[in-house]
């Protein structure tokens, strides 16, 4: 008798436990991914200038709060991007063509982005994952490909062993209505992940060109 | 077999020439009376410190953020059941809570975690009392002498509880109060403000090899909003600024 109330009491409960955002993921078929393939690419191709706020939280097994920050993010073709920290530091990284500067607080340095590794892997994977691109890179990340109610997801399973070293897996969320980034999360080998979700996007509004200098 | 020892003398040399003493200080005949409860201080992390970080190796620069947090400390293991008995283990003791003071942690577990601004880990370190795991680290980094470095910086940092065979001196310019003693395997210096109340460096080392200078400054209720650790043997420099989360 026991054991029966037990097993009742724990179907309910599973009823009643929230279900992760995963768990909603279905499968894409090969004529719905080429077709978000497609659509990435377009929208992509159409898109000038992006305005946006980040917000960033880090995930670690280690501590139970999340490590949060937030900023503003700029793209502008072709290769221009300022990605700025606000809040709670003050950080800018900014990439032009094949130039990087960095401002952290005071301090600016400037240097070539195959000179870094490590910058250059991030301006690989953020510029790859808003433009699309990581979504053809088949030597260094193995694609999957889902539908939630909300987004089109691609988990991006990384090959190459240097980058699997940091880095294990990406995830994009693009949205199902504009085909654009909304978050991006990098999953780490040890399970710690970064969340970053894009909001309050301005698409193809002139951004001034000093917005991408660094003095 | 020349060159080796032409290398092992010039680093002999070059090793013996670090001091991180304090310089001109004068021995007190008696110990000042020192409430180590109401001294100011950086204190161990009961839930997580976090600050943004600068490190500089030479002529790499890396930034981004440092997280430490000072773990549970895990159960002792159990007894094995004794035979013929059944009985059930006592529960383990709760964790010690952290001593004041600035003496070794015997019981605490750390985790210090150094990522970049956009959350990629640098190095992911267990610092316990008897040694250090490493976690994960980017390749670069992970060299055993850097991590005995690291080591003993975070060891330092950490400290909690008294020193031991404690001499009092004080420092002629500033009036400061220097602490010198031992901490387990290391000589200590530490610094305090002339009254006392203020720890404002720790120097500390085990060997020639490992010596660290931590300054503590901008404090702001009761904590330190900048730490600064040096390692002058391999020019090594960690400097923090403490972010609210």
């Amino acid at each position: 008798m026991p054991t029966k109330i037990l097993i009742h009491l724990i179907v309910l409960m599973a009823w009643w436990i929230p279900c992760p955002a995963n768990c909603q993921n279905s499968p894409l078929d090969g004529v719905s991914i080429e077709s978000l393939k497609t659509r990435v690419k377009e929208v992509a191709w159409n898109t000038r200038t992006i305005a946006c706020d980040f917000s960033q939280e880090k995930e670690m097994s280690m501590i139970s709060e999340k490590i949060k920050s937030n900023g503003k993010f700029y793209l502008k073709k072709e290769k221009m991007l300022r990605w700025e920290y606000l809040q709670p530091f003050s950080y800018l990284i900014v990439i032009k063509n094949d130039q990087i500067s960095i401002q952290d607080e005071y301090k600016v340095t400037h240097f070539q982005v195959h000179s870094n590794e490590v910058f250059r892997e991030i301006n690989r994977i953020i510029l790859g994952s808003i433009q699309g691109t990581l979504l053809t890179d088949d030597q260094n990340f193995k694609a999957t490909y889902f539908e939630s109610p909300t987004s089109w997801v691609v988990k991006l399973k990384t090959l190459t062993p240097k980058l699997k070293e940091s880095l294990s897996e990406i995830v994009i969320y693009f949205d199902r209505k504009d085909y654009m980034v909304n978050q991006l999360d990098m999953h780490e080998p040890g399970g710690d992940f970064t969340r970053i979700t894009f909001t309050s996007r301005k698409l193809n509004q002139p951004i001034a060109d000093e917005k991408f200098m660094v003095r | 077999m020349k060159n080796l020892w032409f290398v092992s003398i010039i680093f002999v040399l070059v090793a013996g020439c670090i001091s991180i003493k304090p310089s001109h200080t004068n021995r007190q005949s008696s110990i000042i009376n020192r409430q180590s409860s109401t001294v100011v201080s950086y204190t161990t992390p009961v839930v997580s410190h976090l600050f943004k970080a600068t490190l500089d190796i030479k002529k790499h620069h890396l930034t981004g953020l440092l997280v430490i947090k000072r773990m549970e400390t895990p159960p002792p293991a159990p007894a094995p059941p004794q035979e013929g008995r059944g009985e059930t283990p006592p529960p383990a003791p709760p964790p010690a809570p952290p001593q004041e003071g600035r003496g070794e942690d015997s019981s605490g577990i750390y985790r210090i975690v150094f990522m970049n601004e956009i959350g990629m880990t640098f190095f992911d370190l267990e610092l316990s009392a008897d040694s250090l795991k490493v976690v994960s680290c980017f390749e670069s980094l992970n060299k055993k002498a850097l991590m005995k470095i690291f080591e003993t910086d975070f060891r330092v940092l950490n400290w909690s509880g008294l020193v031991q065979n404690e001499q009092v001196y004080l420092q002629k310019e500033t009036n400061n109060m220097i602490v010198k003693g031992r901490i387990g395997k290391y000589k200590t210096w530490q610094t305090y403000s002339p009254s006392g109340d203020t720890l404002c460096t720790i120097a500390a080392k085990s060997s020639i090899a490992d010596p660290v200078i931590i300054s503590f400054v901008q404090y702001n209720d009761g904590f330190p909003g900048k730490i600064t650790i040096e390692n002058p043997f391999i020019g090594m420099k960690l400097a923090l600024r403490k972010l609210s989360k």
